[in-house]
């Protein structure tokens, strides 16, 4: 469905890490996500933000990033998993916002260079979400054993996690679509 | 602005901490959202008063 104001989808690549595979997929999501009709977006690098590392939580808020985010309606996160965890600087640069997050879709995409696809990273990182006042959905993308999957150029060489792909967003804006509804014209505690 | 969700966050003062309830263990950010272009704000307020039997 077209909207009078577009959607605003970004997505977050997040890991610092050099070499990171994850930086393709977070590509080929920004990519998928463009295609979308009545969908904008941008990329989000984490190594790219000026968060201070001597504080933490909204106090190392950074003004441009809290904005984005206050304009998003979803929110796509690409987190390799390490250590059977999600990044630490994920965490710290979700930690700068709050409101910003509030009843706004988040869909989680997990990388790994084994078989899992940052399955744990994901399960690990749902409860986060929830406490940052995102909706998570039901869909996950998996980029398994990610050395794999895309050429030394980024281009993605197994079109079969394509159609993933498409479910994943599909959910996840109709969920932005749902929300932002509700944000904007459902008041909690029922109409006064 | 359509006031859209309450949401607890821990105290970032000593008063609004001398302000905690043990049923609302946090302070309240009252998170709004405006119906014409969605930007997001929020105001800090007190949890509401519980009554005891």
């Amino acid at each position: 469905m077209e909207h009078e104001r577009p959607l605003f989808v970004p997505v977050i690549l997040g890991t610092p890490r050099r070499g990171r595979m994850s930086e393709h997929a977070a590509w080929l999501m920004w990519a998928q996500v463009g295609k979308r009709p009545g969908v904008e977006t941008a990329l989000v690098d984490v190594a790219a933000l000026p968060i201070p590392v001597d504080d933490a939580g909204e106090g190392a808020k950074d003004p441009e990033f809290a904005e984005l985010v206050n304009r998003a309606d979803a929110l796509v996160i690409v987190a390799p998993e390490y250590n059977h965890g999600y990044p630490g600087l994920l965490k710290h640069v979700l930690d700068t916002n709050l409101k910003e997050y509030i009843h706004k879709a988040a869909g989680i995409v997990g990388v790994s260079a084994g078989i899992f696809g940052g399955a744990r990273a994901i399960q690990n990182l749902i409860p986060v979400l929830r406490e940052l006042g995102l909706v998570t959905i039901f869909w996950d993308v998996n980029f398994t054993t990610v050395g794999s999957r895309f050429d030394e150029e980024g281009n993605l060489l197994d079109k079969s996690l394509l159609p993933r792909i498409e479910m994943f967003l599909d959910e996840l804006l109709w969920m932005a679509e749902t929300l932002r509804h509700g944000r904007e014209q459902v008041p909690i505690g029922g109409a006064s | 602005m359509n006031h859209q969700a309450d949401k607890l966050v821990h105290p970032v003062t000593p008063e609004e901490a001398a302000a905690l309830t043990a049923a609302f263990d946090g302070v309240l950010e009252i998170v709004f959202a405006c119906p014409r272009c969605g930007w997001i704000d929020s105001l800090r307020g007190a949890a509401p008063a519980t009554s005891g039997d």
